[in-house]
């Protein structure tokens, strides 16, 4: 399950750029429905990449080399479906959520340095919490700046 | 700058989504001119212009 979360949290993320409880327009509907359309199928393959792997199991070092491979693919399929989604941003939505871009990779980066500081101090970390952790602040903070400016 | 925005869109009758729609931009970003949180790059500019009939100058005011 900890490997399939981020995957949610990204869909979250991205999706919170166009919620509003003040209604949507058509063209924001269309884009809305276009992204969904395009990220769905790609977590849904995340998903089934994971289960498999799983299900097979992660024991040998090839098992090992077929799961990373087997759920990286999907990643970089939602990679290629955000920078469309960025694509298909106005004026408006481009310059705010670049802007939480810039924000959330400075986060990010602070989040990897002190991480990495840790680790070199000696102190022993849970790997896995440690490993997600930049992809974790990056991408919250990404999603309460967008959020905030285009909520209203 | 400050705009008309909000005037010009309630004097023709349209929800901020009908104006959106017409501008090809989002809800938020006829939010976001109408509450001057955000100035219009020139080509959008001329398009609100085109969409009321008027000039920028008549839609758009400088600050000072």
């Amino acid at each position: 399950l900890t490997q399939i979360e981020p995957a949610f949290i990204l869909v979250y993320m991205t999706n919170k750029l166009y919620s509003t409880d003040a209604g949507v327009s058509l063209g924001d509907r269309n884009r809305k429905r276009a992204y969904l359309r395009e990220f769905i199928p790609v977590v849904a393959l995340y998903v089934v990449a994971v289960g498999v792997t799983v299900t097979i199991g992660i024991d040998t070092n090839t098992t090992k080399a077929i799961f990373v491979v087997a759920t990286f693919i999907p990643i970089l399929m939602g990679v290629v479906v955000i920078v469309r989604h960025l694509k298909r941003l106005d004026e408006f939505e481009r310059i705010v959520t670049y802007r939480a871009l810039a924000i959330s990779f400075g986060f990010a980066m602070v989040a990897a340095v002190f991480i990495a500081l840790l680790a070199s101090s000696g102190l022993n970390l849970n790997s896995k919490i440690a490993a997600w952790a930049p992809f974790m602040v990056g991408m919250s903070t990404w999603g309460v700046l967008s959020a905030r400016h285009l909520s209203s | 700058v400050r705009n008309q925005l909000k005037e010009l869109r309630s004097a023709q009758g349209w929800s901020q989504g009908t104006l959106a729609d017409q501008l090809e931009v989002s809800r938020q970003t006829v939010n976001a001119l109408e509450t001057g949180r955000f100035d219009p790059s020139l080509p959008l500019a001329f398009r609100i212009s085109r969409l009321f009939g008027l000039p920028i100058e008549q839609i758009f005011f400088d600050d000072a």
